[in-house]
């Protein structure tokens, strides 16, 4: 198989991989780093469960080749508690407010929250809709996800 | 897994040309991946070698072009189109209103920030977002071959689903968009099920012009996934130049866009109600771009 060895920024901290050319973002992340938040849900960009951010904007990463990474920079859910574990406020809320029930779409619901409040620190409930639009929950009906990320808003 | 063979990452778009010639026409250009990716993993596309743009610099500019009008780079994402919002490099907003709202019509953040223009475009849905804004802009596009470039109305660009005048070693290399007529107000609407995620069932593009006197100077109407390629409507753009933009006008107008509208039924949408919805919405748009030429508020 031709591999290709990329280098790029994950989580604050500087990687080195050897991508398989046809190895999605999200594989090269779950499988070769080890960083499963990320989930694959539909694979063809619809439900979001594998968002990341990708120099700093949320994407679908089962549609980023890993090899087009190279020389970015990727956060996924596991960088967005501190480093000695402390919870963000986004992710202490969303645990508050009952926003997780399965758990498989929330770490693409962090993320794609997180970037939200990096960009629009207190959005509108409309806001907030938009920003998850797509990332699908099956479980809570997204009232309680709405809640807590606004809590979190408020926090900032 | 997906199955790539080939992998390239050129450092120019002539270089980029040539990778598509030497292929043969075995292979794709990568852009943002959001359509090419999906229909790989789904084994509906095997290109035997993709060629990607990202390590190509400045083909996510947006710069003023020629007599103040505008150039997109093939790479310009829907996120950057509406940061850029609501007057690009000077453009005038009235006229870019069209592309920023169609912009935000599209999928979700994740293709937003992902999705390109230029990918819009040589993926060449019916449904394409950019079509309609861009042809109601009269927008030309630039391809790049292994021979030189050349300039392609975009009208004449956008043959079928998912076929364009690109040769199979040409790339997009940018969008070229005229000055608009003075004072030019637009406004783009897409109907569709669900307020997000969606692809449209119509979607259309309008715009007018009016002169010193009221009467329309010029209109521009164009309609997307209700035929083999998004089009502009001549007809509905004559009945209302020169005339006062009045409800009886552009009525005329809404119904020779819907008279020109070919649409299938699909999962989507019957036929019958696409051209129904053809009607409504082209009226609402110019009734909406007439409010904003008269520096209405919206």
């Amino acid at each position: 198989m031709t591999t290709q060895a990329i280098t790029f920024t994950v989580n604050g901290e500087v990687r080195r991989a050897e991508a398989p050319l046809g190895v999605t973002l999200l594989d090269l992340l779950r499988g070769h780093l080890g960083l499963t938040g990320a989930k694959e849900g539909c694979g063809e960009g619809d439900c979001g469960a594998c968002s990341v951010l990708l120099d700093g904007r949320p994407v679908n990463s089962c549609l980023v080749l890993g090899v087009e990474a190279a020389g970015r920079v990727v956060s996924t859910v596991e960088g967005l508690a501190a480093r000695d574990g402390r919870l963000s406020a986004l992710q202490r809320r969303m645990i508050e407010a009952g926003g997780i029930q399965c758990g498989f779409c929330t770490p693409g619901i962090l993320v794609a929250a997180a970037a939200l409040l990096a960009s629009t620190p207190h959005p509108t409930e409309a806001q907030v809709r938009r920003a998850i639009a797509g990332n699908l929950c099956r479980c809570t009906g997204y009232q309680a996800i709405v809640a807590a990320v606004l809590a979190a808003s408020q926090e900032a | 897994m997906i199955p790539v063979r080939h992998y390239v990452r050129p450092a120019s778009l002539e270089a980029a040309a040539r990778a598509l010639r030497e292929a043969g026409g075995r292979a794709r250009v990568l852009a943002g991946g959001t359509d090419l990716i999906v229909l790989m993993r789904a084994g509906r596309a095997s290109p035997g070698c993709l060629v990607s743009l990202s390590g190509i610099p400045g083909l996510d500019r947006i710069e003023r072009g020629e007599e103040g009008g505008l150039v997109l780079g093939t790479r310009v994402t829907w996120s950057a189109i509406l940061e850029a919002a609501p007057a690009p490099v000077g453009f005038p907003a009235p006229a870019f209103a069209m592309l920023a709202e169609a912009a935000a019509e599209v999928g979700a953040v994740q293709t937003r920030n992902a999705g390109t223009l230029g990918g819009n475009l040589c993926h060449a849905a019916p449904s394409a977002e950019a079509a309609p804004p861009l042809l109601a802009l009269d927008a030309a596009v630039e391809a790049v071959g292994p021979d030189g470039r050349r300039r392609i109305p975009l009208g004449a660009f956008l043959l079928g689903p998912n076929r364009t005048a690109l040769a199979p070693d040409e790339v997009l290399a940018a969008i070229h968009v005229p000055p608009p007529p003075p004072g030019l107000a637009g406004t783009y609407l897409k109907g569709a099920l669900r307020g997000a995620m969606e692809i449209a069932q119509v979607s259309v593009a309008a715009a007018v012009a009016l002169a010193p006197d009221g009467r329309v100077a010029a209109a521009r109407v164009a309609l997307g996934a209700v035929a083999p390629a998004p089009f502009r409507v001549a007809a509905a753009e004559t009945a209302l130049e020169g005339r006062h933009p009045d409800a009886a006008a552009v009525a005329a107008a809404a119904a020779h866009a819907a008279g020109a509208a070919r649409p299938i039924t699909d999962i989507r949408a019957s036929a019958e109600y696409r051209r129904h919805l053809v009607e409504v919405l082209t009226r609402r748009a110019l009734e909406r771009a007439v409010e904003r030429a008269r520096g209405g508020a919206r």
